[in-house]
């Protein structure tokens, strides 16, 4: 999918700036990139260990999934479960047994062998008591883990979990060897298709191709992922051809850039963003139906979603964006109406003036939309204070010691309904029909009756507004115009490379 | 012999209790900063058994003061602790940053002196005249421009479309040395012009007071060239004013350059301590901090030093032990 051209004509005049830059730029550097068959490619977020099965940070995840290590099942770009270290699997009717059956002749980087005690060992470690697996009930709910043969495995769980297989091709979930897995934090051993070489924390790490990979090899024989903390170095660096691809590009306005640039293609892709305005629902206003119905009445979310400056930002009603395949659109439930958000706030018996504080992390589109929503909250009679937080005081505040009223968060994990299930989670929704709707859909097998759940449980945070559902924006994918192959969407934080290449 | 052992003593003593206070003062800050590194680490997906679990792991479960003896033990066993966020060695890190900030620092700092010194003292002998007017015009300028801005426009002119430079990113000294000092050259320019204009504006007026002494005119009268009147009497007498403000400028370029090695993606020292204040990375913070403090303490005795050598009359330490 291509950006329309109509959203870039507005700035025609900067674009012309930027074209006679580009004209003199010399292609020198990418054709080099394409002859030592070598790709650069641009993150923002820098990993702080290479282990995904210790620390949750998105950068880990980048550089690793599918590239170094990789699960029994696997996600394709459309987040489809698709067999990985397990060629194939099935599961007993009532949802308690998973017989999965390996890949034959999987070797890890440092040469040992994938067996069913290997998988053992994984789940296991990640289940220990001082594991820091940031995915732990994955695996609390396993109950044993046989080993008929070396390449079956037999899991069975304490009780059933649909969720199972996708979760387990979770970065969380990825198969360690015994004999490195102590060290995969600064030297990861995997069974990918890429071969960890080396890391400059900070700065770079760069995987070489694992030619003795199993199945099909990657085209690539070298892959460099670079992490900048600068939009503006970020574009210069793809300008001057030290970057060859930026998926997820952070700059909506820097785009411009390489909008006209024949050296260039932007693609648009889905990924699982789901931008709220989370409200303390144990607050004694806001656990008020009638009070979080008039907050969702009196804000135009339309209108925020294009002060996002991204474009194909599009209003959400639910806690679910557009790339999940249950997703359902429910943006209309609450359309924006100020004079029934003053109608229903009197009912509720909310003076004018009553005070609410917005706590708003140190991220760009939280920044930028908190004012224009503490506006709209004004002019229905609230008076809003905000609190500006960097972001480990905004983690202690308001994810920790839940104090605040207001806070603008994106939440990026791919089918995350569980968290309003979870009764001390921050936003503190606590509502025993949805409880009841989250158990059936875990314990539910059937995938139509699981989409049926799924369905129901986005209709009623629609209706019961939690939190108020703003905006989903895609992301951006800048790639030199002769890279083929890589994630257009990022169902997971992924950044798989086995299938990217220069040109046809 | 023996008074200046003990003078010595004493001298060092004094700097390690200031030291010592230091890292206490730097610890409390950073227990009095909001927020808390485990939860940084493990995000909004956070279990409470997990993050129990990292807390004990990182020993934050102790009292605060308990955790602050525990790293001032360690660090006399000359054990500088481990990052939190990176679970490796904090002088680890440290060197790996070194290897690109120190460079980048000297480079800068050679460039501020070979500009701003040479510039000054012109200035300074070409008092009054349009020289002088032009050069102090410029040195204003050059002053009162921000060096990320600097960095930005250097970048774009010589990188984007001179393509004389790379934009950023440093290229490793693995890399060869050529490779490595282009990539340090445009962000040295970028902190050295604006320290330049500093150091020309303090010479100036060092090399003008200087000339005004009557010694000046007693060595024309001696009939001694004017090149070497310069060279001889007055050069060394401005160099203490100058000095002093090149051992403020030192420790400013190795910390202070977190703007500029951002707009250049450089990963120094700079962005390891923004980050770990961050990330809330106790350990990396105190060392970091720390080594700004002892590299303040330490040029400063190294400055002293060197003006009671070119000026043997002042005696600014009383002790007349110098470093």
């Amino acid at each position: 999918m291509f950006y329309k051209k109509s959203f870039y004509k507005k700035r025609s005049f900067q674009a012309g700036v930027v074209l006679s830059l580009a004209a003199v730029l010399p292609v020198s550097a990418a054709l080099a990139s394409a002859q030592n068959n070598s790709i650069a490619v641009g993150v923002n977020v820098s990993p702080p260990t290479l282990d995904p099965t210790a620390n949750p940070a998105e950068g880990i995840r980048i550089v690793t999934y599918a590239n170094i290590f990789e699960g029994l099942t696997g996600v394709d770009e459309h987040g489809t479960v698709q067999p990985l270290l397990a060629k194939s699997w099935s599961v007993s009717p009532d949802g308690l047994l998973y017989h999965f059956t390996l890949q034959p002749g999987v070797r890890f980087h440092d040469g040992s062998a994938l067996t069913c005690a290997t998988v053992k060992y994984t789940f296991e470690r990640a289940k220990a008591p001082e594991s820091l697996n940031p995915q732990k009930h994955i695996f609390e709910n396993i109950k044993t883990i046989s080993c008929p043969s070396d390449d079956v495995v037999d899991i069975s769980l304490d009780a059933p979990h649909g969720s199972f297989l996708s979760e387990l091709s979770w970065g969380d979930a990825v198969i360690v060897s015994p004999a490195s897995a102590a060290g995969n934090g600064q030297h990861p051993v995997g069974t990918g298709p890429f071969v960890f070489k080396s890391w400059k924390r900070g700065d770079s790490v760069t995987l070489t191709r694992n030619d003795d990979y199993r199945g099909e090899k990657a085209h690539l024989s070298q892959v460099v992922f670079r992490f900048y903390s600068d939009p503006m170095a970020a574009a210069n660096a793809l300008l001057d051809g030290q970057l060859d691809a930026y998926p997820s590009f952070p700059a909506p306005e820097m785009l411009i850039r390489f909008a006209h640039n024949p050296d260039f293609v932007m693609r648009s892709g889905l990924a699982p963003f789901k931008g709220i305005l989370a409200l303390n629902n144990r607050q004694k206003l806001l656990a008020q139906p009638l009070v979080r119905q008039a907050l969702a009445y009196a804000i135009d979310r339309r209108g925020i979603a294009e002060v996002s400056d991204v474009p194909g930002a599009r209003v959400i009603g639910s806690h679910m964006s557009p790339e999940n395949p249950d997703f359902t659109d429910l943006s209309g439930v609450y359309p924006y109406n100020p004079e029934k958000a003053k109608e229903l706030l009197k009912q509720a018996g909310v003076e004018p003036g009553t005070r609410l504080r917005l706590a708003l992390p140190p991220i760009d589109y939280a920044r930028n939309t908190g004012e224009v929503i503490a506006a709209y909250l004004e002019q229905v009679g609230l008076n809003v204070t905000i609190q500006q937080l960097e972001w480990p005081a905004w983690l202690a505040q308001v994810f920790g010691h839940h104090d605040f009223d207001m806070t603008i968060i994106a939440h990026t994990e791919p089918d995350d309904l569980n968290i309003y299930a979870r009764k001390n989670y921050y936003f503190g929704y606590n509502n025993a029909e949805f409880q009841a709707l989250y158990a059936a859909y875990e314990k539910a097998a059937d995938p139509a009756e699981r989409h049926a759940l799924s369905v129901k449980m986005q209709e009623k945070l629609a209706h019961d507004v939690p939190n108020i559902y703003l905006f989903f924006t895609p992301r951006t994918n800048i790639t030199r115009a002769q890279i083929k192959g890589m994630w257009n969407n990022q169902p997971l934080p992924a950044c798989p490379l086995s299938a990217a290449s220069w040109g046809p | 012999m023996l008074s200046s052992v003990k003078g010595f003593l004493r001298f060092a003593g004094g700097r390690l209790v200031l030291l010592v206070l230091a890292s206490a003062l730097i610890f409390s800050c950073m227990a009095l900063l909001p927020g808390d590194p485990a939860e940084v680490i493990l995000g909004v997906d956070a279990q409470p058994e997990t993050l129990a679990a990292l807390h004990h792991k990182m020993g934050l479960d102790q009292p605060f003061a308990v955790q602050y003896v525990q790293w001032l033990g360690r660090l006399f066993q000359g054990n500088f602790g481990e990052s939190y966020s990176y679970n490796v060695p904090v002088w680890q890190l440290l060197s790996e940053r070194l290897q690109l900030s120190a460079p980048l620092a000297g480079l800068a700092l050679v460039l501020a002196v070979a500009l701003g010194v040479p510039l000054g003292g012109l200035a300074a002998i070409k008092r009054g005249s349009s020289a002088d007017i032009v050069l102090m015009g410029g040195i204003q300028l050059t002053k009162a421009v921000p060096d990320f801005w600097l960095g930005m426009v250097l970048t774009g002119f010589f990188a984007l479309t001179l393509h004389w430079l790379p934009a950023g990113g440093f290229a490793g000294w693995e890399s060869g040395p050529w490779p490595a000092f282009k990539s340090l050259l445009l962000p040295a320019v970028a902190l050295a012009l604006p320290q330049a204009a500093v150091l020309a504006r303090y010479t100036r007026s060092a090399v003008i007071a200087v000339l005004e002494e009557p010694f000046v005119l007693t060595a024309r009268a001696h009939g001694l060239s004017e090149p070497a009147v310069l060279l001889r009497h007055v050069l060394p007498r401005s160099l203490p004013p100058v000095l002093a403000v090149l051992s403020l400028q030192i420790p400013l370029l190795l910390s202070g350059t977190i703007i500029v090695e951002n707009v250049f993606n450089l990963k120094g020292t700079g962005a390891l301590l923004l980050d770990a204040v961050n990330q809330r990375d106790v350990p990396v913070v105190q060392i970091c901090v720390l080594l700004i403090v002892a590299l303040v303490i330490f040029e400063k005795g190294l400055s002293e030093r060197v003006e009671n050598r070119l000026n043997p009359r002042a005696h600014s330490d009383k002790e007349g032990q110098g470093v």
